[in-house]
């Protein structure tokens, strides 16, 4: 896990603006304190992909198309849920309270820090799958609606084994947190894999794929 | 035998895994496995049957994620609850039946959205549904404060005995950060046994489990995980390694065992063996002073800070945020005084104008989301102190009992019945004592009395009382010696409120500083004192590293060594420049000083032209340049934050309400927990000089709309940031439409839209901080025309 610096100030809405030596060190700052507070854990499953979009032995169906799109082909997906931990959501109680600034860095670079964490979790699943992997794809993404997540958490026993819980709005808390389905398809493994931070082709398309254009976050 | 009588006496075995056992019987397991209990009872039975056969004395019925809050409907619930322990009490009718508790799957307040009080009632209602059972289990728990609605629903709604237990990561520490010092300090009042379940391997739960003896009188349990499962859900340790470890957790005195995911009848045979060839053994426990939160336990063998400053009596901003709900302020307070150096908190809501009932248990609970200092309730109504107790995770202080019967047998049984301690003024019915001996005599009768409530002493505090030197000459030296006398004859601890001694004469902080000084060597343990004042941590400091406390004067030394001043920042201004002209470097590089140039201001300005002159046109500047793209968010909110201490210097120069314009409510609406962006536009707007009312997030469209009309207002804001979230936003506009007819409403968050504000009837959608200004400005200073929504 890493929060790499791009990616935090892309997070932030940085595009290109001048940024002093005293605005770095509270970057770094803040990144040091999310890193140093995590305490990351995952669970992750392996299911049979059902020709209805179900997964395999559970009673929970892909509902959308943008997610039967993303899965087109996979026989099998990896179902997974992680999290940074309380202890990052607890600082940014107390920092909401103190310094809107710090919050707002340490916020951001806690959501990096889920997300490289994530991806470090993708590399390993890749690494010992010998073929390749989809993109993550989560609740709230195109069609693939937020309540799934309510089912994944149970599926996962996410609140008793990693303390996360899924609230009635269907939202993750701890807030740092992440749900989603990975497929396996049917292509050779790629020679280099998507944690390359924005070097290879597919990490790209991360963005690429996603249909909100106007968001301010796109690559 | 009843269970408590069994356990009193024996060694007792529970059973082991449940879901490990289903798996392997059933091919496709329903999300909510509890249902099995009405489709495939006969399933169930043969489990049941299993693990009575291989020795457990206590069978757990199929229960555990059967409550409403995961079941998501209360009849159900009560159904598949019945039928699970009929179906225990069938498999095993020799055994004890334990009613199973777990976690409610959703987080509590702050973290979460779940409120005590729900999920207080979802355990009632299981606990009720559940009440032809031997006994409750409440087990798998992370969250202390989930743990602590469980047993208060379970002992408030049976009378069976009750069995908890918490499951600890690697680090120690439960998922939410509980240890299990806070933990058995916590938990132990409430329940007839305490102690482990499911986290890791059994070895690995060694440790915890002996921090877990020594801090409870109570039987401890362990059902500890046949290790990690792997990918195939294969377990690492297998059933000899697994009793090779029961076997120490028996001679380090557990008296409770049992096993959890992955462990079988196999596993569960050869712990009823190790039960039957060992005796009781005795636990190295014995009663200690201490207090805790949920994630921080302090040990009372040494001198404690208690902040004074969350309390209205003669502080008027606190009065002020108290009355107007502004807990914000109060958290503030709540940090300060933690990184000033307070170990305790001290909390009170006694205010005529206030409901204490309802106040303090509210105070108490914005108080732990940002501080995980222990609290002490401060307060003479019992009715706000049993509301405050329930309200408040971990050990708390009740402050105070006195000596007279009224107030001690109103207070104490809630102190014992909670675990709590107390602090004991050596007052009574005729007013304060004159003398040391007729305080001590006072003190003696609390302690009896607390005695005869099942009060240790390590649990009570006495307060010798300060009575004002001025006034009362002589009263100085006999607080002394009352306290030296009664730290001599009893276990208890010494609290004592030092500032009052030096009221009415000049320069006071040298007589409190004597004066905590001599308190200090007469054995005072626990000052209760205004932290944020350097003479007081200093004196407090200086006795612990004069009195040896403070080892090798190690804490001394790190705290005052490096209290040389810095060297100024090679980005500050030039100081020769003017401060015209540096307020405006200052506050677009965001720098903390910014709050000196601004002092350096009004040394030539008046207050308000500080503020029209240069804050409000350098705020300008950094907020036209955002809009371009110059300047980027954190560039913003850095500049807000300076500018937000020279606002904090001008106000002091002002009369309150002179510098207000316009007042704001903002708040996140219900079911949403992400306040980040309300944040960020509380900050722009408030250094704008508005006002801003902060409700916080999760917010319920009622508060929001009765605040609103309570406080008159004419432009509110309300933030959402998915989709699932919208509707309470929408709920919330049009009740304020009816409610307030005259308050403007604006709202922002990641999924709006202008497009999707419109349509939910909003008047404007702010896309950045920076909108939220134009149309602050907009409604309450005829500044530029920002055209409504519904106009578009």
């Amino acid at each position: 896990m890493q929060i790499d610096r791009e990616e935090f100030l892309r997070y932030l809405g940085w595009k290109g603006q001048e940024t002093d030596e005293s605005f770095q060190k509270k970057l770094d700052g803040a990144a040091q304190k999310a890193l140093d507070l995590s305490s990351p854990r995952s669970v992750v499953r392996k299911f049979r992909l059902t020709e209805d979009f179900s997964l395999f032995g559970t009673q929970f169906v892909l509902e959308g198309k943008d997610i039967r799109t993303h899965l087109a082909g996979c026989k099998e997906v990896f179902l997974m849920a992680a999290t940074i931990g309380a202890a990052p959501e607890k600082e940014l109680l107390r920092l909401t309270r103190s310094n809107t600034f710090e919050a707002l860095l340490f916020d951001t670079a806690c959501s990096c820090a889920v997300e490289s964490y994530c991806d470090d979790i993708c590399e390993d699943l890749q690494k010992n799958c010998p073929t390749a992997l989809t993109e993550r794809f989560s609740c709230g993404y195109g069609d693939f609606p937020l309540q799934a997540q309510q089912e994944i958490c149970r599926i996962l026993r996410t609140d008793t084994q990693l303390g996360l819980c899924c609230d009635e709005s269907f939202l993750l808390t701890p807030r740092k947190s992440v749900t989603a389905l990975v497929g396996i398809t049917a292509r050779p493994a790629p020679e280099k894999t998507h944690a390359c931070k924005q070097k290879c082709a597919s990490c790209k398309q991360k963005c690429a794929s996603c249909k909100k254009a106007d968001c301010a976050f796109r690559k | 035998m009843d269970f408590k009588t069994f356990l009193q006496n024996n060694i007792v075995v529970f059973d082991g895994a449940f879901g490990t056992l289903l798996q392997q019987k059933i091919q496709s397991v329903p999300t909510i496995p509890e249902r099995l209990n009405l489709e495939n009872p006969a399933a169930i039975e043969e489990i049941h049957r299993e693990y009575a056969e291989a020795g457990a004395d206590v069978i757990t019925a199929n229960t555990f994620g059967a409550n409403e809050g995961k079941v998501g409907d209360r009849a159900e619930s009560e159904k598949l609850v019945r039928a699970a322990v009929r179906l225990a009490k069938k498999a095993a009718p020799t055994k004890f039946v334990a009613l199973d508790i777990g976690p409610t799957g959703r987080l509590l307040e702050p973290m979460g959205t779940m409120s005590f009080a729900e999920a207080y009632d979802i355990f009632a209602h299981m606990v009720e549904a559940g009440s032809d059972a031997d006994l409750i289990l409440i087990e798998t728990m992370s969250d202390l404060q989930e743990l602590r609605a469980a047993l208060l629903a379970a002992k408030e709604h049976s009378n069976l005995p009750v069995v908890c237990s918490m499951t600890f990561e690697e680090n120690g520490r439960t998922f939410t950060g509980c240890d299990p010092v806070c933990y058995a300090l916590t938990a132990s009042p409430l329940a007839d046994a305490v102690g482990v379940n499911c986290s890791l391997g059994p070895d690995k739960l060694l440790p915890v489990v002996e921090i877990i003896l020594a801090h409870t009188a109570k039987p401890v349990i362990v059902q500890a995980n046949a290790g990690m499962p792997d990918a195939e859900m294969r377990y690492s340790i297998d059933s000899d390694r697994f009793a090779e470890t029961y076997e120490k957790f028996l001679k380090m005195g557990v008296r409770i065992v049992g096993g959890c995911c992955g462990t079988t009848p196999a596993y569960i045979k050869k712990i009823r063996a190790l039960a039957d060839s060992h005796t009781v053994v005795p636990t190295h426990f014995r009663p200690l002073a201490a207090v805790c939160s949920a994630n921080r336990a302090v040990f009372l063998d040494d001198v404690h800070i208690i902040g004074e400053r969350i309390n209205p009596t003669g502080k008027k901003a606190m009065k002020q945020a108290l009355l107007s709900e502004d807990y914000a302020y109060v958290q503030k307070q709540a940090i300060e005084q933690q990184e000033a150096g307070a170990s305790i908190l001290d909390v009170n809501a006694g205010l005529p104008e206030l409901d204490e009932k309802t106040v303090l248990p509210r105070l108490i609970r914005e108080v732990q989301a940002v501080s995980d200092l222990p609290i002490q309730i401060d307060s003479s109504s019992p009715a706000a102190i049993e509301a405050a107790l329930r309200a408040c995770c971990g050990k708390a202080i009740v402050n105070s009992v006195n000596g007279e019967d009224k107030s001690l047998h109103a207070i104490l049984p809630l102190v014992k019945k909670y675990g709590a301690a107390v602090v004991g003024l050596t007052v009574d019915e005729h007013g304060v004592p004159k003398s040391a001996k007729e305080r001590i005599k006072i003190a003696e009768k609390i302690i009896r009395t607390a005695e005869t409530y099942g009060i240790a002493q390590e649990d009570i505090f006495i307060d010798c009382l300060t009575l004002t030197v001025s006034a009362e000459q002589a009263q100085a030296a006999e607080t002394l010696s009352a306290i030296r006398e009664i730290k001599a004859r009893f276990h208890v601890k010494a609290v004592l409120g030092v500032s009052n001694i030096s009221f009415g004469l000049p320069n006071r902080q040298i007589i409190n500083s004597a004066f905590l000084t001599a308190a200090l060597f007469a054995g005072l343990d626990l000052p209760i004192l205004n932290p944020n004042i350097p003479e007081n941590i200093q004196t407090v400091f200086a006795f612990r590293a004069l009195s040896g406390q403070d080892k090798n004067c190690a804490a001394y030394t790190e705290r005052f060594a490096a209290a040389a001043p810095s060297a100024p920042s090679p980005s500050a201004p030039n100081p020769n420049a003017k401060p015209e002209e540096d307020i405006f470097f200052a506050i677009r590089k965001g720098l903390p000083d910014a709050d000196k140039i601004c002092a350096a201001l009004l040394e030539r300005f008046a207050p308000l032209e500080v503020i029209d002159r240069f804050l409000i046109p350098a705020l300008n500047e950094v907020g036209n340049d955002y809009e371009k793209g110059i300047l980027f968010l954190p560039q913003l909110i850095a500049a807000a934050e300076s500018a937000k201490g020279c606002f904090a210097k001008i106000k002091k120069k002002l009369p309150a309400g002179n510098a207000e314009r316009g007042k704001i409510v903002l708040a996140t609406v219900k079911g949403d927990v992400h306040d980040i962006g309300k944040n960020i536009a509380k900050t722009v707007l408030e250094n704008y000089g508005y006002t801003v009312i902060d409700l916080g997030k999760n917010v319920p469209p009622e508060t929001i709309a009765m605040t609103c009309r309570k406080e008159n207002i004419r432009l509110c804001g309300l933030s959402a940031l998915m989709t699932t979230t919208v509707p309470a936003m929408e709920e919330t506009i049009r009740l304020l439409r009816t409610e307030c007819p005259d308050c403007r409403v604006m709202v922002g968050g990641a999924v709006l839209s202008e497009e999707y504000a419109k349509k939910i009837g909003a008047d404007w959608y702010c896309k950045d901080a920076n909108a939220d200004v134009k149309i602050a400005q907009f409604v309450f200073e005829q500044g530029e025309p920002v055209p409504t929504l519904q106009t578009k």
